[in-house]
């Protein structure tokens, strides 16, 4: 082989494999824009029953998907020019029987829903069939999130009795302490944070001079008893702090002369140190002078955590929701209040484990959150927010709540996902 | 035109197609060349040889006898140039033939015999009087044959014939001195085959030519309609044929017009009624005719694969050695070869005459292609135009076993080199196959 | 001076030491295509099988022939063809046996370049079909973890297995014309192999008798034989996968496991392709190309026996049998 052939034989060769892999590459290129149509095709289909678009995409759960394990497929979907018109997800909830396949679409910011139909799951024949009516599913279009069953709302409308709140408080931390202190040796503070001009969070504690535990937590450790042992220190200072989170005015809070309170249920002890303290809390605020430290300290989070822990595997927010009948997820106040009682006692044994001082998740009902009212939270949404109220199906009151817990969880799932977004 | 081959395949790989590739060179002037001595054999036919009438120091011209036949099948043998006989010596020709040779030293005068003058009326001539005039001009078959052409055309004449094909098919790769006839020539050409054909008593004349040499398609076309009213009695037409080699081959030639195989003992005058010639012999009769000048030279091609070819008109007996510088790239070539590039001899003493049969010289510079064993492929299978299988007959020559080769008819191979030239592993096939031939016939022969 | 030769003294430009590169530079096509399609583990195996076919070529010529071993591209060529008929995630023990059956048993044994008998590339791929049917169902998706180092060694990860490469019917013309199935790695992409099978038909090399043949047969074979609808998808369904066209190209237009003569060519084209449809229909359909081909390669010397040239100057079409007192007529009839 002359060095002329071998050039030509190596000229021929790249000729041949680029010629090949032109090819090649335009074949496939072909192909996937045919896969791709056909995909859109289907998805016309099946998604665009509740959020017709010109086409859609799929929104990888990889990283979501534990925190949101029946969150089954999310789409987005996109009009002309590419604006996203909103998103589409599936969720399956399992159910005594089976399970549940929700689609339902959403708004662009994840706050109304568009549309919803419940899936044949091919599980149960005609089970299901209450929930697939028209009159059930045209309930839940263009209504805006989170939504619950009517029949699961607490009596107390919360969203018409809404204490209103003190005029010109600032926001921020807000924290006075007694001068002195008392006999026991506990010197009395009160924390107060605001929030968008409303008291969101209340603590009220109080330190030991010569450095011991705080008196939330030594009553929780049984080490601050007081003469009516019946309720511990600590849960009647919760009360407490609730209430004045309800009614946001420490005016409103009757107080008799010997300093005890009958408004507020179980609370016995003298509550005069937490109403002065509450007002100079609200003084300041006013005055705009917040605490040195923000975050709250001491025992009386820990208190709660140990609460709050105690009565986590009753309820979690975000997760899946195990929508029995039997632990239903919305609690009554009186029911918070026997809760928190039997949580108390529970707690005491679990004193010792104390963890850490942050706020984890909802504890009987109650959660920590912006708004602070006194709400319960139905699948981790507080009844003050719902937005939408739905009917039951004829005949299917479990089947309808599981609905309208996919719906809420599809939209916590959105929400998340539309905050990690951006 | 409906073009002919001897081949009746469809598919691309039947046969050796020589015709693509190289352009060949129109050249329009013809060189004369005129060399210091000649040397010119007395054995340049089929036959027996001539014996020299001359002795050395004898001063001889143009167109004198030097050799006369010995038989019927025989041809004389005229001086090509004028000058003084130095020498008769015994040479060997390339294809292993010795005979007696003329040296003739040159001197320059190119004085012609007194005998080479112009006829005065040619078509006057009967064709007895055409086959005497063949018989001394010394014409043989000079296409490569060999054959006298006298005897062929009292054969012919004998046995009835009624068509004449003049052979201008030019297979062999870059040879192309008919070509340059055709082109240059077409007048001589068609007068001398008309002559031949009233010598051989036919009416109808035949120019086969290629059908990739458009240029002498055409110009034959032309020279026909000219020369027909010229001869209203005699039937000139023109025939294409596919360009495949071998296909100047007679046995072949007559296979692709009418589809007739002859067996070795049969004669293509008497089992088809046609006679063939090559366009160098018409040529060459006319000038007999017109002046009664013998064959003395002829053209020859002097190519090879990396040159351009070339055509020149040399004596008969020019040395090649004085041709040297005529040949470029002859320094670089591997070897020199008599004849065409696939039927030629490879020479090694330079002193080889040009005989009458010689078509031209090939310089070769491709090298030997590496030799390896039978990959069983068929190339020469699909290469060989008689119908053998090369591959098998090369088994067998191994293993020499004669009876099988009879068998597969190895006497049928016309040596063309086809076979040799597909093979893949580079066997020398041809080679082989005709010694086994060669040698099987000298067995037939000797029992 | 100048050494006498015979002649010819010329010759073809197209001669061993060139028509394997040939053949190499005709695979680069179907090379591309497994390496787009099933990464480098394809790569891989095409590497590994040509480089252990010629050292096993190497092996046994040295030491077992014990003569010098000339390098040339024919071991290349056949060790590509073996790797591309492979599944993408065959072992590499079985490529390594496959090979060694292929080189050593197949082609050396029985004389080396150009004197075997069965076509060593497709006769290893039958041994291991035989040996280790469990290989057949190794195909997967392509386009799937091209480059993972990982499945070098162990095959494609995350990959789905199928069981025979052309039940899915979902495919159209268009993905079997571009390779974008589950099948062999290098014999999917009908582009490929018609662009090399193209290149080596302008070279010469590759003869058309024999697969056009095998092709037209084939053809007419699904097209008559699947009555009812889609007879024309089925029949490029059929002609497009299970390796047909890299049969066709490859294997039917060897040169030593061919006939020699054309119309040889042309009976081993139909007779590999009756074959074909035969095994497929009754039989195991997974390699019934390959063992079509070896049929027909034993059948290949018959075919030369009697299918020959007829001789010029003689009547029979089917051999040139003279009769032996033509050729002695003094020792008169001779039994042949």
């Amino acid at each position: 082989m002359t060095r002329a052939m071998f050039r030509k034989m190596i000229a021929q060769a790249l000729t041949l494999l680029t010629v090949t892999l032109v090819v090649l590459l335009l074949m496939n290129l072909i192909t996937n824009q045919r896969l791709e149509q056909e995909k859109q095709a289907g998805y016309q289909e099946t998604l665009g029953v509740v959020l017709p678009a010109e086409n859609y995409s799929e929104i990888s759960l990889d990283l979501i998907a534990e925190k949101n394990p029946a969150i089954q497929h999310a789409y987005t979907a996109y009009g002309s020019e590419g604006i996203i018109l909103g998103y589409v997800l599936e969720v399956k909830e399992e159910t005594e029987t089976g399970y549940i396949l929700t689609r339902m679409s959403f708004s662009a910011d994840g706050e109304t829903l568009l549309a919803l139909r419940v899936l044949d799951n091919g599980e149960q024949n005609n089970e299901n069939t209450e929930v697939k009516t028209k009159e059930f599913y045209s309930q839940f279009e263009n209504k805006r999130m989170p939504a619950a069953l009517l029949s699961d709302l607490p009596e107390q409308d919360l969203t018409a009795t809404q204490y209103p709140a003190i005029t010109g408080l600032n926001d921020g931390v807000f924290r006075e302490q007694q001068d002195n202190e008392d006999e026991s040796g506990y010197k009395d503070y009160v924390e107060l944070v605001v929030n968008g001009g409303r008291i969101v969070q209340v603590t009220w504690d109080a330190t030991q001079t010569d450095g011991g535990t705080n008196r939330a937590k030594a009553s929780v450790a049984g080490e601050f008893v007081l003469d009516d042992n019946s309720v511990i220190w600590a849960a009647q200072a919760y009360a407490m702090e609730n209430k004045l989170i309800e009614v946001q005015d420490p005016a409103k809070i009757a107080i008799k002369s010997d300093g005890t309170t009958e408004v507020v249920e179980g609370v016995s002890v003298s509550v005069n140190a937490f109403v002065t303290l509450a007002n100079k809390c609200i003084e300041d605020s006013k005055n705009g002078i917040p605490a040195v430290s923000a975050t709250p300290t001491g025992a009386p989070q820990t208190e709660e955590t140990e609460i709050s822990q105690a009565t986590l595997p009753a309820e979690e927010t975000t997760s899946s929701a195990q929508a029995t009948p039997a632990a239903t997820p919305v609690e009554t106040p009186a029911a918070t209040a026997a809760v928190t009682a039997d949580a108390a006692d529970s707690t005491s044994t679990e004193a010792a484990q104390v963890t850490g001082d942050s706020y984890t998740g909802s504890e009987d009902g109650i959660v920590k959150n912006d708004q602070g009212s006194l709400s319960d939270t139905i699948d981790g949404f507080p009844s003050a927010k719902i937005k939408t109220k739905i009917d039951e199906a004829e005949g299917a009151p479990q089947l309808s709540r599981t609905v309208v817990s996919s719906v809420n969880q599809a939209y916590t799932f959105l929400l998340q996902y539309l905050k990690g977004e951006s | 035109m409906k073009k002919l081959s001897f081949i009746r395949g469809f598919l691309p790989s039947d046969g050796l197609d020589f015709s693509k590739g190289r352009a060949l060179s129109q050249e329009r002037v013809l060189e004369q060349f005129s060399p210091k001595e000649v040397l010119i054999p007395m054995y340049q036919s089929i036959g027996t040889p001539a014996v020299p009438i001359v002795r050395p120091g004898l001063p001889v011209t143009i167109g004198q006898m030097i050799g006369k036949p010995t038989s019927h099948i025989s041809a004389p043998v005229h001086a090509s140039i004028s000058g003084v006989v130095t020498a008769i010596e015994q040479i060997r020709l390339p294809n292993g033939i010795s005979c007696n040779a003329v040296r003739i030293q040159n001197d320059l005068k190119r004085r012609t015999h007194e005998s080479v003058q112009k006829r005065t009326s040619p078509e006057k001539l009967s064709p007895k009087d055409l086959r005497r005039l063949l018989l001394f001009s010394g014409i043989v078959g000079m296409g490569g044959e060999g054959y006298p052409a006298a005897a062929k055309s009292l054969r012919a004449s004998i046995a009835g014939v009624d068509t004449l094909y003049v052979n201008g098919l030019q297979s062999e790769p870059y040879l192309t001195c008919d070509t340059h006839l055709l082109r240059e020539h077409a007048d001589r050409v068609i007068q001398g085959a008309v002559a031949l054909g009233s010598a051989c008593k036919v009416q109808k004349i035949v120019f086969c030519l290629q059908d990739k040499c458009r240029p002498e398609i055409d110009t034959i076309s032309n020279a026909i309609e000219r020369f027909r009213p010229v001869y209203p009695d005699r039937e000139l037409s023109m025939t294409v044929f596919k360009a495949r080699f071998p296909q100047g081959y007679d046995k072949l030639l007559i296979k692709a017009i009418y589809q007739v195989e002859l067996r070795a003992e049969q004669s293509i005058e008497e089992t088809v009624k046609a006679v063939i010639f090559n366009v160098s012999t018409c040529a060459a009769f006319w000038e007999k005719v017109e002046k009664n000048l013998p064959c003395t030279s002829r053209v020859i091609t002097i190519a090879g694969d990396s040159t351009a070819e070339h055509n020149v008109l040399v004596p008969i007996g020019t040395l090649v050695s004085d041709l040297l510088d005529r040949m470029p790239g002859m320094r670089s070539c591997k070897r020199i070869v008599m004849g065409g590039a696939l039927t030629g001899v490879a020479i090694t003493n330079l002193n080889t005459p040009i005989l009458k049969t010689t078509q031209g010289i090939t310089l070769i510079k491709q090298e030997n292609p590496p030799k390896a064993s039978c990959i069983h492929c068929g190339s020469c299978v699909d290469a060989c135009p008689v119908g053998i299988l090369p591959y098998l007959c090369d088994r067998l020559i191994e293993l020499d076993d004669m009876d099988a080769l009879a068998y597969e008819n190895i006497d049928t191979c016309i040596s063309c080199g086809a076979c040799s030239y597909a093979c893949p592993a580079g066997i020398e096939l041809s080679a082989h196959i005709a010694r086994a031939a060669h040698k099987e016939q000298k067995e037939r022969s000797g029992i | 001076m100048i050494k006498k030769y015979p002649a010819p003294h010329i010759h073809k430009e197209m001669n061993i030491s060139l028509i394997y590169p040939h053949v190499l530079i005709a695979l680069l096509p179907c090379a591309v295509a497994a390496v787009y399609y099933y990464g480098i583990r394809s790569l891989m195996l095409l590497l590994l099988g040509m480089t252990s076919f010629v050292f096993f070529d190497y092996l046994f010529i040295r030491f077992v022939r014990r003569q010098p071993y000339i390098w040339e591209a024919s071991g290349l060529v056949s060790g590509a063809v073996f790797a591309l008929i492979l599944p993408p995630s065959v072992p590499i023990w079985a490529l390594i046996t496959g090979v060694f059956f292929a080189s050593v048993v197949v082609k050396q044994c029985f004389g080396g370049l150009g004197c075997n008998l069965f076509n060593p590339a497709l006769a290893g791929r039958a041994f291991l079909s035989i040996s280790f049917p469990v290989l057949d169902s190794a195909y997967t998706e392509p386009l799937l973890s091209r480059g993972s180092v990982q499945s070098l060694l162990y095959g494609p990860v995350d990959a789905v297995s199928t069981a025979t490469p052309w039940v899915n019917q979902k495919e159209q013309v268009f993905e079997l014309l571009s390779g974008r199935y589950a099948g062999a790695i290098g014999t999917t992409c009908a582009v490929a192999i018609i662009i090399g099978g193209i290149y080596l038909v302008r070279l010469g090399i590759l003869r058309i008798e024999a697969p056009l043949s095998y092709l037209i047969v084939l053809s007419l074979g699904y097209w008559l034989g699947s009555a009812g609808e889609a007879t024309l998808f089925r029949m490029f369904y059929s002609l497009f996968t299970g390796g047909v066209l890299f049969a066709a190209v490859y294997a039917i237009g060897d040169f030593s496991t061919t006939p020699s003569t054309q119309s040889g060519r042309f009976l081993f084209g139909a007779g590999v392709g009756i074959l074909t449809l035969l095994i497929r229909t009754f039989g195991n359909a997974n390699y019934a190309v390959g063992f079509a081909v070896l049929a027909m390669n034993a059948a290949a010397p018959v075919l030369d026996l009697y299918i020959r040239p007829r001789i010029y100057g003689t009547s029979n079409w089917y051999s040139g049998k003279k009769n032996a007192a033509d050729i002695h007529p003094e020792k008169g009839e001779k039994q042949v």
